[in-house]
């Protein structure tokens, strides 16, 4: 019966580690604090494992089993926290605001030129709106030759598109202003309009 | 009477000297500590990267946490002392004890319930924030491994009372020790580690 | 003592049946039947690829289809073949013969891990066919796409498609228990550990390396799943989550699983080439060895899937230092198979042939892995072409030639007959030459540039010049040809298994203990368990005798069972 009676008396250990984290719990905001607490589950754990599922009598390859285990979720542990652990709730300042400091003469926009426009299209804008500019026929995108209703809209509304981009009937379309610039949006939608617009 | 008649029953053969019912036993064990561990510490490192769920960790009901804590110790309590009759041969206690356990698992999960509808009736359900996702999915997941292992011991109780299985007393006792010792980590993670 | 006393329905015999060995074949047909979809999404996306034309006009698949195709083909070739085939198909199947075991240890556990498999199938295969299509996002499934079908265009399909993986790595895991049990407790009395055949080793790492690294994938496949029907946002940037934290929990297990799907392979193409060299196994401990490592370390290297997915550049450091460390136990496995045929007496079966074409291209496949392993390199090579062509010369001779290999080997076995050798040759060089032919211009496309899952390539001008064209064409028409000579293989399989020339029990005068009972075996398998009294490989032994002797063969003038069962009888090695 002394089982049993050992049973007991490490449940009433169990219990009072129990108290202890909720008297700790009263000072979380403190690093040591919460420290301790995740200390004291860990040897509460400890506890049940190794008396209460015996481990601590099997036979070390089993225990190795266990083990194992543990391993294996402290390697993935260690894996993710350098990414996921970041706070990605700070946004790094945006590189203009730091150009912004230092007092440069920003160039003045040119008016939308075709050539530079079809190389930002053929890199950028081919995916989803395919060379012809039919967007393989208005699936994946704006198809510009057969929907005259996309290019009669303004620059100004098709440019804001473009920079902030747009979710319409198709699908949506991925905002540009972070990959391109304004001279290489502008020039973009001049190529779209000298190649696909009405003649 | 050769010795190299293989007995008809896994539970009576082994090349190790374990039983193979527990060999099988540590390596489900084993997958899922991989499974939880994965789960919790995805929580765990997502938590260092939002120290603002502290807030939100302050609406969990401490004490409805704690008080399950305890349930869940001493069902595990009553597991293994049901196992420790069982060897002595006691199976009328094993099948007593154990039943007791199931009674604890019926507590944990009343007690649940009642936190789950007062955090939800106050809005803060999985999809109010990725706290409560969390929150939901880590104890719901716990949940329903509790009311596996309380079907897994009713069973274990039924067979003890007919004096068959006796090693299903064990085994599922040690199922269900696992459960609480995921409830031993998920305890101070969801309801401790909070502002307040 | 065998079971077969009592009279089976055909129901509780071949479908209901708790039969390791009925088991397996369940397992492998199905594998089987799943590479026909495999190859027929291969052939779609092939002929997509050589149709479209410069201007980007010419192709007929709608690009939604077309990424949905190319998601069906990775998930069915990896989840609904390569495991069925290689870990449960040989795994159910040999495990316990070779340990001389009547059955798995739980097989009542072990049919039910099938008809799991089997529901997974059945729910795979409905996923492409409910309205808003099949899932689109590629075997990898990442968030934003996956979970938002505001992006996906995809509702139902998405859903099915996790459902379907989920039950399928819950049937791995069931199977997975039984063969680690099975191999550890069951063993015949006289068998050691090392005493084991490599297969059986390589199967009980792959199971183990299984079953520890698929709990952060279930938990995050969950996950996925709440955010695209619940409205959860583990995954949601905007809402606070991570979705590169979805990419470790998919790659902590998925780079673990190409091992998996590795180990059971180099456990055929060890039993083939020991038994068809007439050689033992070369440093066979030290074989284990590099199992064992390789397994360890198989949990360190995940995140070079991710080396430009914006993880912390700092951890690209140690990613790679591992990915490169890995390639050395592999390679002391390749190494024992090639130090194990030299000065071999090398028979020619189909078997050998298949088990020699493996490990030219595998080779090729990890060599072009240490490129791709290696963060600098990476950024130029990543989601290009490039890997598409190192995992197919890694995964395709692992599946479709250590596959066949087995299956020539193992089929008078299971079937008590033979299949044609002939056609096994023709077989063999037809998908030698034509798998080459398909995957060695795309190591030059992706050099080219050429990205990914890119349903019409020549919308990019750099993608449309004449060299382009041509690889993307001798590549679409070596598949034609390497499908066409998997015809005889077709043919070979099932007309051997009623037409075959029949089998003895060991055709192949080969030592392990499956080869000691009859072929095919009786339900219970040895009519007396088995005792070991040596290794697995003892082929041209010293002296004027046979050229092999079986594990189980008393040494000469010795009858009686050894004094302790759980000891080998011979001196440790």
């Amino acid at each position: 019966m002394s089982h049993d009676k050992k049973y007991i008396v490490i449940w009433a250990a169990l219990l009072v580690a129990l108290f202890v984290s909720l008297g700790l719990g009263q000072f979380v905001g403190n690093a040591a604090v919460v420290g301790t607490i995740f200390v004291i589950a860990a040897v509460k754990a400890w506890l049940v494992v190794a008396e209460f599922m015996h481990l601590r009598l099997e036979a070390r390859w089993l225990q190795l089993v266990f083990a194992g285990a543990l391993a294996a979720i402290m390697a993935f542990v260690i894996g993710i926290t350098p990414d996921v652990a970041h706070h990605w709730s700070v946004i790094p300042p945006k590189p203009e605001a730091a150009a912004d400091a230092v007092v440069v003469a920003k160039k003045p926009l040119e008016p939308g030129n075709v050539e530079r426009g079809g190389k930002v299209y053929g890199t950028y804008c081919v995916g989803c709106h395919a060379v012809d500019g039919k967007a393989n026929g208005g699936t994946t995108g704006a198809n510009f030759v057969d929907d005259t209703t996309r290019l009669a809209k303004t620059d100004a509304e098709l440019l804001t598109s473009i920079a902030e981009g747009k979710t319409g009937t198709i699908g949506t379309m991925p905002p540009w202003k972070g990959a391109l610039t304004e001279q290489q949006r502008v020039d973009a939608l001049a190529y779209v309009r000298a190649t696909f617009g009405a003649k | 009477m050769s010795h190299a008649h293989a007995a008809p029953l896994p539970e009576e053969r082994t090349s190790t000297g374990v039983a193979t019912g527990k060999v099988a036993l540590w390596w489900f064990l084993a997958s899922e500590v991989a499974i939880f561990g994965g789960l919790i510490m995805s929580y765990v490192v997502c938590r260092l990267a939002h120290p603002e769920w502290a807030e939100e960790a302050a609406h969990t009901v401490s004490a409805a946490g704690a008080l399950n804590t305890v349930v869940l110790l001493t069902s595990s309590l009553f597991a293994v002392l049901a196992h420790s009759a069982a060897t002595h041969g006691d199976m009328k206690k094993a099948s007593n004890l154990l039943f007791a356990t199931v009674g604890g698992g019926l507590v944990f999960l009343c007690v649940k319930a009642y936190e789950y509808h007062h955090e939800i009736s106050e809005g803060f359900t999985p999809v109010a924030s990725l706290f409560w996702g969390f929150y939901f999915f880590m104890t719901g997941l716990h949940g329903v491994h509790v009311v596996a292992g309380m079907t897994a011991l009713t069973w274990a109780a039924l067979k003890a009372r007919k004096n068959e299985a006796p090693w299903a007393v064990e085994y599922t006792g040690m199922y269900w020790h696992l459960v609480d010792v995921i409830w031993i980590f998920l305890f101070p993670l969801v309801y401790l580690a909070s502002a307040s | 003592m065998s079971h077969d006393a009592h009279p089976q329905s055909f129901i509780s015999k071949y479908v209901f049946s708790t039969d390791h060995k009925t088991i397996a074949k369940q397992y492998m047909i199905t594998g089987l039947f799943m590479a026909l979809f495999g190859g027929a999404a291969a052939s779609a996306i092939r002929t997509q690829l050589a149709a479209v034309e410069p201007g980007g006009t010419g192709g007929f698949l709608d690009p939604q289809f077309y990424n949905s195709v190319v998601t069906m083909h990775g998930t069915v070739m990896v989840f609904w073949v390569a495991m069925p085939v290689l870990v449960a198909g040989f795994g159910n199947l040999l495990i316990p013969l070779m340990v001389g075991a009547e059955d798995m240890a739980f097989p009542k556990l072990n049919m039910a891990s099938y008809w799991v498999f089997l529901l997974s199938t059945v729910v795979l295969l409905i996923s492409p066919l409910v309205p808003g299509g099949g899932a689109a996002g590629g075997w990898t499934s990442y968030p934003p796409l996956a979970a938002d079908p505001a992006l996906s265009g995809v509702e139902w399909g998405i859903t099915l498609w996790i459902l379907a993986v989920a039950l399928e790595l819950v049937a791995f895991l069931m199977g997975g228990i039984n063969f680690i049990t099975t191999a550890i407790n069951m063993r015949a009395p006289g068998m050691s550990m090392w005493d084991l055949p490599l297969f059986v080793w390589e199967e009980v790492a792959a199971s183990i390396v299984f079953m520890l690294s698929v709990g952060p994938l279930i938990a995050g496949a969950v996950m996925l799943l709440l955010d695209h029907v619940a409205g959860t946002h583990f995954f949601d940037p905007k809402m606070g989550g991570d979705p590169v934290l979805f990419q470790h929990l998919f790659w902590f297990f998925g780079h673990p699983e190409v091992y998996v799907i590795l180990f059971p392979a180099f456990g055929i193409v060890a039993e083939i080439i020991t038994c068809h060299a007439r050689k033992t196994l070369f440093g066979y401990k030290m074989t284990v060895w590099s199992v064992i490592a390789t397994s360890l370390l198989s949990f360190v290297v995940w995140a070079h899937h991710q080396f430009i997915a914006g993880i912390d550049p700092k951890i690209s450091i140690p990613f790679s230092v591992m990915t490169i460390l890995i390639s050395v136990p592999v390679a002391v496995g390749m190494f024992a198979f090639m130090a194990t045929l030299y000065k071999g007496s090398i028979r020619f079966t189909s078997a050998m042939l298949f088990a020699l074409g493996f490990f030219a291209c595998f080779l090729l496949g990890g060599v072009t892995g240490i490129i791709n392993g290696t963060a600098a390199a990476d950024i130029y090579i990543h989601d290009s072409y490039y890997v598409v062509a190192h995992f197919h010369y890694t995964l395709y001779p692992l599946v479709f030639m250590a596959g066949p290999a087995g299956l020539y080997h193992w089929f008078p076995k299971m079937f008590g007959r033979f299949m044609n050798e002939t056609l096994g040759k023709v077989h063999f060089w037809g998908s030698m030459v034509f798998f080459n032919l398909i995957f060695l211009p795309q190591f030059n496309l992706g050099m080219m540039g050429h990205n990914r899952r890119l349903a019409v390539p020549t919308n990019y001008e750099f993608l449309s010049t004449p060299e382009a064209l041509l690889m993307q064409d001798i590549s679409t028409w070596a598949l034609f040809g390497l499908l066409a000579f998997q015809l005889p293989f077709v043919w070979n399989f099932f007309h051997s298994m009623f037409r075959g020339a029949v089998a003895p029990a060991n055709p192949w005068n080969a030592t392990t203990l499956e080869w000691q009972c009859p072929s095919p075996p009786p339900h219970g398998n040895f009519d007396t368990p088995p005792v070991v009294y040596r290794g697995p490989y003892e082929y041209s032994p010293e002296g004027d005798g046979p050229d092999f002797i079986a594990q189980n063969q008393p040494p000469e003038g010795q009858h009686e069972v050894p004094q302790n069962p759980l000891v080998s009888p011979h001196a440790a090695k």
